[in-house]
Protein backbone atom coordinates (compact mmCIF):
# COMPACT_ATOMS: atom_id res chain seq x y z
CA UNK A 1 0.00 0.00 0.00
CA UNK A 2 1.33 3.38 -0.95
CA UNK A 3 0.87 6.30 1.35
CA UNK A 4 1.44 9.67 -0.12
CA UNK A 5 2.23 12.89 1.68
CA UNK A 6 1.92 16.45 0.59
CA UNK A 7 4.75 18.72 1.52
CA UNK A 8 4.20 22.40 1.05
CA UNK A 9 7.28 24.52 1.18
CA UNK A 10 8.14 27.90 -0.21
CA UNK A 11 4.97 27.97 -2.24
CA UNK A 12 5.59 24.61 -3.95
CA UNK A 13 3.65 21.37 -3.40
CA UNK A 14 5.57 18.11 -3.33
CA UNK A 15 3.73 14.76 -3.48
CA UNK A 16 5.87 12.05 -1.95
CA UNK A 17 5.67 8.40 -1.04
CA UNK A 18 5.74 7.84 2.70
CA UNK A 19 8.79 5.54 2.47
CA UNK A 20 10.83 8.38 1.10
CA UNK A 21 9.02 11.28 2.69
CA UNK A 22 11.71 12.09 5.24
CA UNK A 23 14.44 12.22 2.67
CA UNK A 24 12.39 14.21 0.16
CA UNK A 25 11.11 16.55 2.83
CA UNK A 26 14.69 17.31 3.77
CA UNK A 27 15.46 17.83 0.09
CA UNK A 28 12.49 20.16 -0.29
CA UNK A 29 13.63 22.22 2.66
CA UNK A 30 17.10 22.37 1.12
CA UNK A 31 15.61 23.48 -2.18
CA UNK A 32 13.61 26.16 -0.47
CA UNK A 33 16.71 27.36 1.37
CA UNK A 34 18.58 27.43 -1.90
CA UNK A 35 15.78 29.32 -3.56
CA UNK A 36 16.05 32.05 -0.93
CA UNK A 37 19.55 32.69 -2.07
CA UNK A 38 18.41 33.18 -5.66
CA UNK A 39 18.29 36.92 -6.41
CA UNK A 40 14.75 38.34 -6.59
CA UNK A 41 13.40 39.38 -9.94
CA UNK A 42 13.43 43.15 -10.37
CA UNK A 43 9.63 43.57 -10.11
CA UNK A 44 9.02 41.08 -7.31
CA UNK A 45 7.31 42.63 -4.31
CA UNK A 46 8.37 41.66 -0.80
CA UNK A 47 5.83 41.76 2.00
CA UNK A 48 7.95 42.79 4.96
CA UNK A 49 7.49 42.99 8.71
CA UNK A 50 9.37 44.02 11.79
CA UNK A 51 11.98 41.46 12.87
CA UNK A 52 9.95 40.90 16.08
CA UNK A 53 6.73 40.20 14.18
CA UNK A 54 5.39 36.87 15.52
CA UNK A 55 4.74 35.26 12.12
CA UNK A 56 7.42 34.17 9.67
CA UNK A 57 5.13 33.85 6.64
CA UNK A 58 1.84 35.29 5.47
CA UNK A 59 -0.57 34.30 2.72
CA UNK A 60 -1.41 36.60 -0.19
CA UNK A 61 -5.07 36.37 0.90
CA UNK A 62 -4.24 37.66 4.39
CA UNK A 63 -2.22 40.50 2.87
CA UNK A 64 -5.15 41.40 0.61
CA UNK A 65 -7.62 41.30 3.51
CA UNK A 66 -5.40 43.54 5.64
CA UNK A 67 -4.83 46.09 2.88
CA UNK A 68 -8.52 46.18 1.96
CA UNK A 69 -9.46 46.77 5.58
CA UNK A 70 -11.45 43.54 5.82
CA UNK A 71 -9.49 42.35 8.85
CA UNK A 72 -7.39 44.13 11.45
CA UNK A 73 -5.74 41.16 13.06
CA UNK A 74 -4.17 37.83 12.15
CA UNK A 75 -4.31 34.58 14.04
CA UNK A 76 -1.04 34.25 15.90
CA UNK A 77 -0.11 37.88 15.47
CA UNK A 78 -2.97 39.86 16.98
CA UNK A 79 -3.73 43.34 15.71
CA UNK A 80 -1.55 44.35 12.76
CA UNK A 81 -0.65 47.83 11.52
CA UNK A 82 -0.29 48.02 7.77
CA UNK A 83 1.47 50.78 5.92
CA UNK A 84 1.05 51.62 2.25
CA UNK A 85 3.16 53.48 -0.31
CA UNK A 86 2.23 56.88 -1.63
CA UNK A 87 -0.13 57.10 -4.59
CA UNK A 88 2.62 58.50 -6.80
CA UNK A 89 4.95 55.52 -6.33
CA UNK A 90 5.17 52.98 -9.13
CA UNK A 91 5.16 50.05 -6.72
CA UNK A 92 1.71 50.95 -5.37
CA UNK A 93 0.09 50.26 -8.74
CA UNK A 94 1.96 46.95 -9.03
CA UNK A 95 0.95 45.95 -5.51
CA UNK A 96 -2.70 46.84 -6.15
CA UNK A 97 -2.74 44.79 -9.35
CA UNK A 98 -0.78 41.76 -8.15
CA UNK A 99 -2.00 41.41 -4.57
CA UNK A 100 -5.33 43.23 -4.40
CA UNK A 101 -6.39 42.37 -7.96
CA UNK A 102 -7.51 45.96 -8.61
CA UNK A 103 -6.39 48.90 -10.67
CA UNK A 104 -5.62 52.06 -8.72
CA UNK A 105 -8.89 53.53 -9.91
CA UNK A 106 -10.84 50.46 -8.76
CA UNK A 107 -8.97 50.58 -5.46
CA UNK A 108 -9.97 54.21 -4.92
CA UNK A 109 -13.57 53.44 -5.81
CA UNK A 110 -13.48 50.56 -3.30
CA UNK A 111 -12.17 52.84 -0.57
CA UNK A 112 -14.74 55.48 -1.48
CA UNK A 113 -17.43 53.06 -0.32
CA UNK A 114 -15.58 52.08 2.87
CA UNK A 115 -14.59 55.61 3.86
CA UNK A 116 -17.89 57.33 3.20
CA UNK A 117 -19.92 54.71 5.03
CA UNK A 118 -17.54 54.89 8.00
CA UNK A 119 -16.31 51.33 7.51
CA UNK A 120 -12.61 52.18 7.54
CA UNK A 121 -9.91 54.18 5.87
CA UNK A 122 -7.03 53.03 3.69
CA UNK A 123 -3.61 52.40 5.23
CA UNK A 124 -1.38 55.44 5.52
CA UNK A 125 0.84 55.85 2.46
CA UNK A 126 4.50 56.59 3.15
CA UNK A 127 6.62 58.55 0.75
CA UNK A 128 9.14 55.92 -0.36
CA UNK A 129 10.60 52.50 0.31
CA UNK A 130 13.31 53.76 2.65
CA UNK A 131 10.69 55.45 4.84
CA UNK A 132 8.62 52.26 4.74
CA UNK A 133 11.50 50.14 5.98
CA UNK A 134 12.28 52.65 8.73
CA UNK A 135 8.64 52.66 9.83
CA UNK A 136 8.51 48.84 9.84
CA UNK A 137 11.74 48.67 11.82
CA UNK A 138 10.18 50.90 14.49
CA UNK A 139 6.77 49.15 14.68
CA UNK A 140 6.83 45.57 15.97
CA UNK A 141 3.28 44.96 14.73
CA UNK A 142 3.90 46.61 11.37
CA UNK A 143 3.61 45.15 7.87
CA UNK A 144 4.50 46.87 4.61
CA UNK A 145 5.82 46.16 1.15
CA UNK A 146 8.83 47.14 -0.93
CA UNK A 147 10.49 45.89 -4.09
CA UNK A 148 12.18 42.61 -3.22
CA UNK A 149 15.52 43.88 -4.52
CA UNK A 150 15.43 46.66 -1.92
CA UNK A 151 14.96 44.43 1.14
CA UNK A 152 17.69 44.76 3.75
CA UNK A 153 18.41 43.34 7.20
CA UNK A 154 16.31 45.95 9.03
CA UNK A 155 13.15 43.98 8.18
CA UNK A 156 12.11 40.39 7.57
CA UNK A 157 10.36 39.03 4.50
CA UNK A 158 7.01 37.30 5.00
CA UNK A 159 6.11 36.74 1.36
CA UNK A 160 7.54 37.33 -2.09
CA UNK A 161 4.93 38.22 -4.70
CA UNK A 162 6.30 37.53 -8.21
CA UNK B 1 -46.33 59.56 19.94
CA UNK B 2 -44.21 61.31 17.34
CA UNK B 3 -42.96 63.87 19.80
CA UNK B 4 -42.01 61.20 22.35
CA UNK B 5 -40.15 59.00 19.91
CA UNK B 6 -38.54 62.00 18.24
CA UNK B 7 -37.15 63.01 21.61
CA UNK B 8 -35.73 59.50 22.03
CA UNK B 9 -34.15 59.66 18.59
CA UNK B 10 -32.70 63.10 19.28
CA UNK B 11 -31.31 61.93 22.61
CA UNK B 12 -29.55 59.03 20.89
CA UNK B 13 -28.07 61.29 18.21
CA UNK B 14 -27.01 63.88 20.75
CA UNK B 15 -25.58 61.12 22.96
CA UNK B 16 -23.54 59.72 20.10
CA UNK B 17 -22.25 63.16 19.13
CA UNK B 18 -21.46 63.85 22.79
CA UNK B 19 -19.65 60.54 23.02
CA UNK B 20 -17.64 61.46 19.95
CA UNK B 21 -16.68 64.72 21.61
CA UNK B 22 -15.61 63.03 24.85
CA UNK B 23 -13.59 60.42 23.00
CA UNK B 24 -12.07 63.12 20.84
CA UNK B 25 -10.97 65.07 23.92
CA UNK B 26 -9.63 61.94 25.56
CA UNK B 27 -7.79 60.87 22.43
CA UNK B 28 -6.26 64.30 22.06
CA UNK B 29 -4.39 63.71 25.29
CA UNK B 30 -2.56 60.69 23.91
CA UNK B 31 0.83 61.64 22.54
CA UNK B 32 1.30 58.49 20.47
CA UNK B 33 -2.05 58.62 18.70
CA UNK B 34 -2.30 58.43 14.97
CA UNK B 35 -3.83 61.65 13.68
CA UNK B 36 -7.42 61.77 12.52
CA UNK B 37 -7.81 61.18 8.79
CA UNK B 38 -9.89 63.50 6.63
CA UNK B 39 -11.48 62.56 3.35
CA UNK B 40 -13.98 64.21 1.07
CA UNK B 41 -16.05 63.80 -2.04
CA UNK B 42 -17.46 66.17 -4.57
CA UNK B 43 -19.89 65.77 -7.43
CA UNK B 44 -21.14 68.39 -9.82
CA UNK B 45 -22.85 68.20 -13.15
CA UNK B 46 -25.85 69.10 -15.21
CA UNK B 47 -29.13 67.36 -15.94
CA UNK B 48 -32.00 68.20 -18.26
CA UNK B 49 -34.79 66.56 -20.24
CA UNK B 50 -36.45 67.12 -23.59
CA UNK B 51 -39.92 67.09 -22.04
CA UNK B 52 -42.44 69.83 -21.32
CA UNK B 53 -43.41 67.85 -18.24
CA UNK B 54 -40.95 67.88 -15.34
CA UNK B 55 -39.53 64.59 -14.09
CA UNK B 56 -38.31 63.09 -10.84
CA UNK B 57 -38.69 66.14 -8.64
CA UNK B 58 -38.24 69.07 -10.99
CA UNK B 59 -35.94 67.90 -13.76
CA UNK B 60 -36.95 69.83 -16.87
CA UNK B 61 -35.68 71.33 -20.10
CA UNK B 62 -33.77 73.90 -18.08
CA UNK B 63 -30.24 72.77 -17.28
CA UNK B 64 -30.17 71.94 -13.58
CA UNK B 65 -26.78 72.01 -11.86
CA UNK B 66 -27.88 72.16 -8.23
CA UNK B 67 -29.55 68.74 -8.08
CA UNK B 68 -26.33 66.94 -9.02
CA UNK B 69 -23.97 69.07 -6.94
CA UNK B 70 -22.91 67.99 -3.47
CA UNK B 71 -19.85 68.00 -1.24
CA UNK B 72 -19.02 65.69 1.65
CA UNK B 73 -16.39 65.88 4.35
CA UNK B 74 -15.46 62.87 6.42
CA UNK B 75 -13.35 62.36 9.55
CA UNK B 76 -12.20 59.05 10.97
CA UNK B 77 -10.15 58.51 14.07
CA UNK B 78 -8.76 55.29 15.50
CA UNK B 79 -8.36 55.67 19.23
CA UNK B 80 -6.56 52.39 19.60
CA UNK B 81 -6.67 49.01 17.93
CA UNK B 82 -10.23 48.38 19.18
CA UNK B 83 -12.00 51.73 19.25
CA UNK B 84 -12.63 54.44 16.73
CA UNK B 85 -15.16 56.96 15.56
CA UNK B 86 -16.21 58.48 12.26
CA UNK B 87 -18.50 61.29 11.17
CA UNK B 88 -19.54 62.92 7.92
CA UNK B 89 -20.99 66.26 6.85
CA UNK B 90 -22.76 66.77 3.57
CA UNK B 91 -23.61 69.97 1.70
CA UNK B 92 -26.19 70.05 -1.06
CA UNK B 93 -27.28 73.37 -2.50
CA UNK B 94 -27.32 75.84 0.36
CA UNK B 95 -27.76 73.20 3.06
CA UNK B 96 -25.00 71.75 5.20
CA UNK B 97 -26.01 68.97 7.57
CA UNK B 98 -24.50 66.10 9.52
CA UNK B 99 -24.85 62.94 7.46
CA UNK B 100 -23.92 60.38 10.11
CA UNK B 101 -21.69 59.97 13.16
CA UNK B 102 -20.94 56.84 15.15
CA UNK B 103 -18.49 55.10 17.45
CA UNK B 104 -17.03 51.72 16.47
CA UNK B 105 -15.75 48.92 18.64
CA UNK B 106 -13.88 45.85 17.43
CA UNK B 107 -14.25 43.33 20.27
CA UNK B 108 -12.82 40.42 18.30
CA UNK B 109 -11.51 39.48 14.91
CA UNK B 110 -14.11 39.87 12.15
CA UNK B 111 -16.71 41.56 14.37
CA UNK B 112 -17.46 45.30 14.49
CA UNK B 113 -20.10 46.97 16.64
CA UNK B 114 -21.32 50.53 16.13
CA UNK B 115 -23.52 52.99 17.97
CA UNK B 116 -24.79 56.29 16.61
CA UNK B 117 -26.35 57.61 13.44
CA UNK B 118 -25.53 55.34 10.51
CA UNK B 119 -26.32 54.99 6.83
CA UNK B 120 -28.79 52.18 6.26
CA UNK B 121 -27.66 49.43 3.87
CA UNK B 122 -31.08 49.13 2.20
CA UNK B 123 -30.44 48.98 -1.53
CA UNK B 124 -27.09 48.13 -3.13
CA UNK B 125 -25.58 51.63 -3.09
CA UNK B 126 -27.98 53.37 -0.74
CA UNK B 127 -25.44 53.72 2.08
CA UNK B 128 -23.05 55.60 -0.23
CA UNK B 129 -25.52 57.05 -2.70
CA UNK B 130 -24.08 60.57 -2.45
CA UNK B 131 -20.60 59.42 -3.46
CA UNK B 132 -20.73 59.36 -7.24
CA UNK B 133 -17.20 57.99 -7.47
CA UNK B 134 -18.39 54.73 -5.93
CA UNK B 135 -20.79 53.58 -8.70
CA UNK B 136 -20.89 53.59 -12.51
CA UNK B 137 -24.03 55.65 -13.19
CA UNK B 138 -24.49 59.41 -13.03
CA UNK B 139 -27.29 58.64 -10.58
CA UNK B 140 -28.47 55.17 -9.52
CA UNK B 141 -31.59 53.98 -11.39
CA UNK B 142 -34.56 55.93 -9.99
CA UNK B 143 -36.86 52.97 -10.65
CA UNK B 144 -35.33 51.43 -7.52
CA UNK B 145 -33.73 54.31 -5.67
CA UNK B 146 -36.70 56.69 -5.75
CA UNK B 147 -38.40 54.55 -3.12
CA UNK B 148 -35.39 53.91 -0.95
CA UNK B 149 -37.25 54.00 2.35
CA UNK B 150 -34.51 54.52 4.93
CA UNK B 151 -31.43 56.59 4.32
CA UNK B 152 -29.93 56.67 7.80
CA UNK B 153 -30.89 55.57 11.25
CA UNK B 154 -29.78 56.17 14.82
CA UNK B 155 -29.18 52.96 16.69
CA UNK B 156 -26.93 49.96 17.01
CA UNK B 157 -25.12 48.23 14.17
CA UNK B 158 -23.00 45.13 13.84
CA UNK B 159 -20.92 43.64 11.05
CA UNK B 160 -19.62 40.09 11.09
CA UNK B 161 -17.32 38.67 8.45
CA UNK B 162 -16.88 34.96 7.85
CA UNK B 163 -14.19 33.72 5.46
CA UNK B 164 -14.92 30.40 3.77
CA UNK B 165 -11.92 29.61 1.62
CA UNK B 166 -11.98 32.00 -1.31
CA UNK B 167 -15.51 33.13 -0.45
CA UNK B 168 -16.49 35.54 2.28
CA UNK B 169 -19.83 36.22 3.86
CA UNK B 170 -20.44 39.60 5.46
CA UNK B 171 -23.54 40.12 7.57
CA UNK B 172 -24.61 43.63 8.53
CA UNK B 173 -27.30 44.28 11.08
CA UNK B 174 -28.83 47.56 12.18
CA UNK B 175 -31.43 48.11 14.87
CA UNK B 176 -33.09 51.35 15.82
CA UNK B 177 -35.69 51.74 18.55
CA UNK B 178 -36.80 54.99 16.97
CA UNK B 179 -35.43 57.01 14.11
CA UNK B 180 -36.65 59.79 11.87
CA UNK B 181 -35.68 60.27 8.26
CA UNK B 182 -36.72 62.24 5.19
CA UNK B 183 -37.72 60.36 2.07
CA UNK B 184 -35.49 60.71 -0.99
CA UNK B 185 -38.48 61.18 -3.24
CA UNK B 186 -39.53 64.39 -1.56
CA UNK B 187 -36.90 66.54 -3.19
CA UNK B 188 -39.32 69.22 -4.26
CA UNK B 189 -39.42 71.12 -7.51
CA UNK B 190 -38.51 74.62 -8.55
CA UNK B 191 -42.18 75.53 -8.60
CA UNK B 192 -43.02 73.74 -5.36
CA UNK B 193 -40.01 73.73 -3.02
CA UNK B 194 -39.10 70.69 -0.97
CA UNK B 195 -41.67 69.68 1.57
CA UNK B 196 -40.59 68.39 4.90
CA UNK B 197 -41.99 64.87 4.90
CA UNK B 198 -40.63 63.16 7.97
CA UNK B 199 -40.94 59.43 8.09
CA UNK B 200 -40.51 57.80 11.42
CA UNK B 201 -39.38 54.24 11.91
CA UNK B 202 -39.85 52.42 15.17
CA UNK B 203 -38.35 49.04 15.91
CA UNK B 204 -36.45 49.22 12.65
CA UNK B 205 -34.36 46.14 11.99
CA UNK B 206 -32.23 45.60 8.90
CA UNK B 207 -30.24 42.51 8.02
CA UNK B 208 -27.96 42.65 4.99
CA UNK B 209 -26.00 39.61 3.83
CA UNK B 210 -23.34 39.70 1.11
CA UNK B 211 -21.68 36.49 -0.06
CA UNK B 212 -18.99 36.28 -2.69
CA UNK B 213 -15.48 37.29 -3.61
CA UNK B 214 -13.81 40.10 -5.54
CA UNK B 215 -15.38 38.98 -8.81
CA UNK B 216 -18.86 37.80 -7.81
CA UNK B 217 -21.22 38.91 -5.07
CA UNK B 218 -24.79 38.03 -4.18
CA UNK B 219 -26.67 40.26 -1.78
CA UNK B 220 -29.91 40.00 0.14
CA UNK B 221 -31.58 42.47 2.48
CA UNK B 222 -34.58 42.18 4.72
CA UNK B 223 -35.90 44.97 6.92
CA UNK B 224 -38.97 45.53 9.03
CA UNK B 225 -40.34 48.55 10.86
CA UNK B 226 -43.41 50.26 12.17
CA UNK B 227 -43.60 53.35 9.97
CA UNK B 228 -45.28 56.66 10.58
CA UNK B 229 -45.56 59.67 8.30
CA UNK B 230 -46.29 63.11 9.61
CA UNK B 231 -46.66 66.33 7.65
CA UNK B 232 -48.83 69.40 7.85
CA UNK B 233 -51.41 67.66 5.65
CA UNK B 234 -50.96 64.06 6.44
CA UNK B 235 -50.44 61.77 9.39
CA UNK B 236 -50.24 58.00 9.42
CA UNK B 237 -49.06 55.79 12.24
CA UNK B 238 -48.17 52.15 12.57
CA UNK B 239 -47.77 51.18 8.98
CA UNK B 240 -46.16 47.78 9.38
CA UNK B 241 -43.75 47.71 6.51
CA UNK B 242 -41.31 45.11 5.29
CA UNK B 243 -38.54 45.87 2.83
CA UNK B 244 -36.70 43.35 0.73
CA UNK B 245 -33.98 43.47 -1.89
CA UNK B 246 -31.76 41.04 -3.72
CA UNK B 247 -28.78 41.97 -5.82
CA UNK B 248 -25.98 40.59 -7.93
CA UNK B 249 -22.60 42.07 -8.78
CA UNK B 250 -20.11 40.54 -11.19
CA UNK B 251 -16.85 42.39 -11.83
CA UNK B 252 -14.13 40.46 -13.59
CA UNK B 253 -11.75 40.86 -16.52
CA UNK B 254 -13.06 44.37 -17.16
CA UNK B 255 -16.67 43.20 -17.31
CA UNK B 256 -19.29 44.60 -14.95
CA UNK B 257 -22.81 43.39 -14.24
CA UNK B 258 -25.01 44.96 -11.58
CA UNK B 259 -28.56 43.93 -10.99
CA UNK B 260 -31.00 44.50 -8.17
CA UNK B 261 -34.61 43.89 -7.28
CA UNK B 262 -36.24 45.81 -4.45
CA UNK B 263 -39.71 45.91 -3.01
CA UNK B 264 -41.74 47.21 -0.11
CA UNK B 265 -44.47 44.90 1.04
CA UNK B 266 -46.07 46.67 3.94
CA UNK B 267 -49.79 47.01 4.58
CA UNK B 268 -51.57 50.31 4.95
CA UNK B 269 -54.61 50.26 7.15
CA UNK B 270 -57.29 51.79 4.87
CA UNK B 271 -58.99 53.43 7.82
CA UNK B 272 -55.84 55.42 8.52
CA UNK B 273 -55.28 56.81 5.06
CA UNK B 274 -58.72 56.62 3.51
CA UNK B 275 -59.98 60.05 4.54
CA UNK B 276 -56.73 61.78 3.70
CA UNK B 277 -56.63 60.08 0.32
CA UNK B 278 -60.27 61.04 -0.43
CA UNK B 279 -59.58 64.66 0.40
CA UNK B 280 -56.53 64.65 -1.78
CA UNK B 281 -58.31 63.17 -4.78
CA UNK B 282 -61.08 65.75 -4.39
CA UNK B 283 -58.55 68.58 -4.25
CA UNK B 284 -56.73 67.22 -7.28
CA UNK B 285 -59.94 66.96 -9.25
CA UNK B 286 -60.82 70.53 -8.32
CA UNK B 287 -57.36 71.72 -9.38
CA UNK B 288 -57.71 69.89 -12.68
CA UNK B 289 -61.03 71.67 -13.29
CA UNK B 290 -59.47 75.03 -12.47
CA UNK B 291 -56.59 74.24 -14.82
CA UNK B 292 -58.94 73.39 -17.68
CA UNK B 293 -60.86 76.61 -17.07
CA UNK B 294 -57.65 78.65 -17.07
CA UNK B 295 -56.63 77.12 -20.38
CA UNK B 296 -60.01 78.05 -21.87
CA UNK B 297 -60.26 81.60 -20.58
CA UNK B 298 -56.57 82.52 -20.43
CA UNK B 299 -57.40 84.97 -17.67
CA UNK B 300 -54.58 85.86 -15.29
CA UNK B 301 -56.80 85.31 -12.25
CA UNK B 302 -57.85 81.85 -13.42
CA UNK B 303 -54.25 80.90 -14.18
CA UNK B 304 -53.20 82.10 -10.75
CA UNK B 305 -55.99 80.15 -9.05
CA UNK B 306 -55.19 77.01 -11.03
CA UNK B 307 -51.48 77.32 -10.31
CA UNK B 308 -52.06 77.76 -6.58
CA UNK B 309 -54.43 74.81 -6.48
CA UNK B 310 -52.02 72.73 -8.51
CA UNK B 311 -49.08 73.47 -6.25
CA UNK B 312 -51.11 72.71 -3.17
CA UNK B 313 -52.19 69.38 -4.57
CA UNK B 314 -48.70 68.64 -5.72
CA UNK B 315 -47.35 69.17 -2.23
CA UNK B 316 -49.98 67.01 -0.64
CA UNK B 317 -49.60 64.41 -3.36
CA UNK B 318 -45.89 64.12 -2.77
CA UNK B 319 -46.62 63.46 0.85
CA UNK B 320 -49.24 60.93 -0.04
CA UNK B 321 -46.74 59.30 -2.35
CA UNK B 322 -44.51 58.83 0.67
CA UNK B 323 -47.18 56.58 2.09
CA UNK B 324 -48.33 54.96 -1.12
CA UNK B 325 -44.76 54.04 -1.91
CA UNK B 326 -44.64 52.14 1.32
CA UNK B 327 -46.89 49.54 -0.18
CA UNK B 328 -46.27 47.36 -3.13
CA UNK B 329 -43.68 49.37 -5.03
CA UNK B 330 -41.25 47.06 -6.72
CA UNK B 331 -38.42 47.92 -9.02
CA UNK B 332 -35.47 46.28 -10.65
CA UNK B 333 -32.64 47.11 -12.96
CA UNK B 334 -29.73 45.47 -14.76
CA UNK B 335 -26.59 47.33 -15.76
CA UNK B 336 -23.74 45.92 -17.75
CA UNK B 337 -20.51 47.57 -18.81
CA UNK B 338 -17.04 46.82 -20.06
CA UNK B 339 -13.77 48.58 -19.29
CA UNK B 340 -11.85 49.75 -22.33
CA UNK B 341 -8.75 51.36 -20.88
CA UNK B 342 -9.89 54.13 -18.56
CA UNK B 343 -13.38 54.25 -20.07
CA UNK B 344 -16.35 52.06 -19.30
CA UNK B 345 -19.40 52.26 -21.57
CA UNK B 346 -22.50 50.82 -19.93
CA UNK B 347 -26.19 50.23 -20.55
CA UNK B 348 -29.04 49.93 -18.06
CA UNK B 349 -32.61 48.69 -18.27
CA UNK B 350 -34.85 49.49 -15.32
CA UNK B 351 -38.48 49.00 -14.36
CA UNK B 352 -40.74 50.35 -11.62
CA UNK B 353 -44.15 48.93 -10.86
CA UNK B 354 -46.52 50.61 -8.45
CA UNK B 355 -49.89 49.00 -7.84
CA UNK B 356 -51.39 52.36 -6.84
CA UNK B 357 -52.31 53.56 -10.30
CA UNK B 358 -54.10 56.79 -9.40
CA UNK B 359 -51.93 59.08 -11.48
CA UNK B 360 -53.12 62.15 -9.61
CA UNK B 361 -51.73 61.15 -6.29
CA UNK B 362 -49.00 58.59 -6.54
CA UNK B 363 -45.86 57.76 -8.37
CA UNK B 364 -46.70 55.25 -11.06
CA UNK B 365 -45.07 52.60 -13.20
CA UNK B 366 -42.42 53.07 -15.84
CA UNK B 367 -39.51 51.47 -17.63
CA UNK B 368 -36.37 53.15 -18.89
CA UNK B 369 -33.33 52.31 -20.96
CA UNK B 370 -30.12 54.25 -20.64
CA UNK B 371 -26.62 54.25 -22.04
CA UNK B 372 -23.63 56.03 -20.65
CA UNK B 373 -19.91 56.16 -20.33
CA UNK B 374 -17.70 56.53 -17.28
CA UNK B 375 -14.18 57.79 -17.82
CA UNK B 376 -11.58 57.60 -15.06
CA UNK B 377 -9.64 60.83 -15.52
CA UNK B 378 -7.30 59.77 -12.72
CA UNK B 379 -7.42 57.55 -9.64
CA UNK B 380 -9.60 60.09 -7.80
CA UNK B 381 -11.76 61.58 -10.55
CA UNK B 382 -14.24 60.31 -13.07
CA UNK B 383 -16.37 61.96 -15.73
CA UNK B 384 -19.72 60.45 -16.70
CA UNK B 385 -22.18 61.08 -19.50
CA UNK B 386 -25.58 59.39 -19.59
CA UNK B 387 -28.67 59.43 -21.79
CA UNK B 388 -31.94 57.79 -20.80
CA UNK B 389 -35.30 57.18 -22.43
CA UNK B 390 -38.32 56.82 -20.12
CA UNK B 391 -41.64 55.17 -20.91
CA UNK B 392 -44.45 55.79 -18.36
CA UNK B 393 -46.54 52.62 -18.13
CA UNK B 394 -50.04 51.44 -17.21
CA UNK B 395 -51.56 54.87 -17.83
CA UNK B 396 -49.62 56.33 -14.92
CA UNK B 397 -47.17 59.19 -14.70
CA UNK B 398 -44.25 56.95 -13.70
CA UNK B 399 -41.79 59.26 -11.97
CA UNK B 400 -42.92 62.32 -13.92
CA UNK B 401 -43.99 65.09 -11.59
CA UNK B 402 -47.67 65.55 -10.94
CA UNK B 403 -49.56 67.87 -13.25
CA UNK B 404 -53.28 67.85 -12.39
CA UNK B 405 -54.18 69.31 -15.79
CA UNK B 406 -52.83 66.25 -17.59
CA UNK B 407 -54.50 62.94 -18.17
CA UNK B 408 -51.63 61.49 -20.18
CA UNK B 409 -47.94 61.67 -19.48
CA UNK B 410 -45.32 61.69 -22.23
CA UNK B 411 -42.26 59.60 -22.92
CA UNK B 412 -39.12 61.62 -22.41
CA UNK B 413 -35.34 61.64 -22.63
CA UNK B 414 -33.07 62.55 -19.73
CA UNK B 415 -29.50 63.74 -20.26
CA UNK B 416 -26.95 63.97 -17.47
CA UNK B 417 -23.23 64.67 -17.13
CA UNK B 418 -21.14 64.80 -13.97
CA UNK B 419 -17.64 65.00 -12.58
CA UNK B 420 -17.06 62.93 -9.43
CA UNK B 421 -14.10 63.34 -7.14
CA UNK B 422 -13.23 61.40 -4.00
CA UNK B 423 -10.08 62.11 -2.02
Amino acid sequence: MNFCSLILTNGRIYIVNSLHSSFIAALAVLLSLLSISVPAVADDIAIIANSKFPLSTISAEDVSNLYLGKVRELTGAGVVKVVDQSASSAIKGQFAQKVLNKTLSQLNAYWSVRIFTGRGVPPVGLSDERTTKEWIANNPEGIGYVLAKNVDKSVKVLLIVP
Amino acid sequence: MFEGTNRLSRRLSVASLGLLGLIGVASGAKADDQPATWHGFFTSGVAFTNSSQSYNGGLSRSADIERLTRVGLNIEKSLDARWGYAAQLIANGKTIKPDWAFVSWYPMKDLTLRIGKQKAPMWLVSDHIDVGRSFPWVTPPEEVYSFNPVKRSSGFGATYRLALGGIEAVADGLYSASSTDTLDVVSGTKAAPALDVKVQYRRLGIVNLVVGNDAFQVRGVYAKAAVGVKTDYYQVHNLNAGFGAAGLKVETHGFLLLSEYATIFGKVDPSEVGEARDNLVAAATSAATLGAKAQQTGSAADIQAATAAGLGVQGAAIQDAAVSQMVGSRGWYATTGYNIGAAMPYVTYASLKNPDNNHLVSQGSQVSASAGIKYDANAYTDIKLQGQHVWPKDGTRGILDLDPSRTKYPQLNVFQAVVDVAF
